[in-house]
């Protein structure tokens, strides 16, 4: 934070976060475009585990993930919550 | 940056943990803090490339899960704060009954089960009496 005025934006990423090149870009664009937005939260995929547990939550998210984000965007529009993670801020 | 480093500068929480203390679910209460600021925050759903992994394990999740209830119950102070919007209210409230629902849900469990057998009791001495006025006698006392 003691930096980070220097800068446009910011995304964060938690220690078990992953984001592609075509996100952070999107992200940007998305900001550029919509100068009254100050956040914009990613959906993030869970991915990468192996074991039974792990194998069992990313199976369910990659199910429900999309649909449950769209609807919520589409309910919440500019209302809607910080996850926290993978995110940037204006 | 200018939104986030105005307005999201959060206090430390009067009082001793697990209520008091730094705010763990800083997340809930930084989005409040823009919206109350008038600034828009968004859910970016068509944002493809992004991911996280996952505790591995039930106990690694079972741990998350302890942080994430109590930073959530902290949101019991913070979802009358003045200025927050209705919807902001509305996130804390929803992260707050994830972890309350299940021990209300106990609660009613123990209390219709405390109610069944109340009636059944009831029952019992109804027909007791209608065995009394039939057979003259009461077998079960």
């Amino acid at each position: 934070m003691r930096w980070g005025g220097r800068y446009r934006y910011m995304i964060v990423l938690d220690a078990d976060s992953l984001m592609g090149g075509s996100a952070l870009t999107q992200l940007v664009d998305l900001m550029e475009a919509h100068p009254g937005v100050a956040l914009i939260q990613s959906p993030p995929l869970p991915v990468n585990h192996k074991s039974l547990f792990a194998r069992i939550l990313q199976f369910g998210s990659s199910l429900y993930s999309d649909v449950f984000t769209a609807g919520s965007s589409f309910w919440l529009m500019s209302d809607s919550n910080y996850w926290g993670i993978t995110r940037s801020s204006a | 940056m200018k939104p986030f480093t105005q307005h999201c500068g959060l206090p430390k929480l009067p009082g001793s943990e697990p209520f008091g203390g730094e705010i763990l679910s800083h997340d809930f209460v930084e989005a409040a803090l823009l919206r109350k600021a008038g600034w828009e925050v968004w859910l970016g759903y068509e944002i493809k490339e992004s991911y996280e992994e996952l505790p591995p394990t039930l106990i690694d999740y079972a741990k998350r899960d302890r942080r994430w209830c109590q930073g959530n119950l902290q949101h019991v102070r913070m979802i009358l704060a003045r200025g927050f919007s209705g919807l902001s209210r509305l996130h804390m409230l929803m992260g707050i009954m994830s972890y309350l629902s299940s021990p209300l849900w106990l609660l009613f469990l123990l209390f219709t089960a405390l109610r069944l057998m109340y009636r059944a009791r009831q029952f019992q001495c109804i027909s007791s009496a209608t065995i009394f006025f039939l057979c003259g006698r009461n077998p079960i006392r």
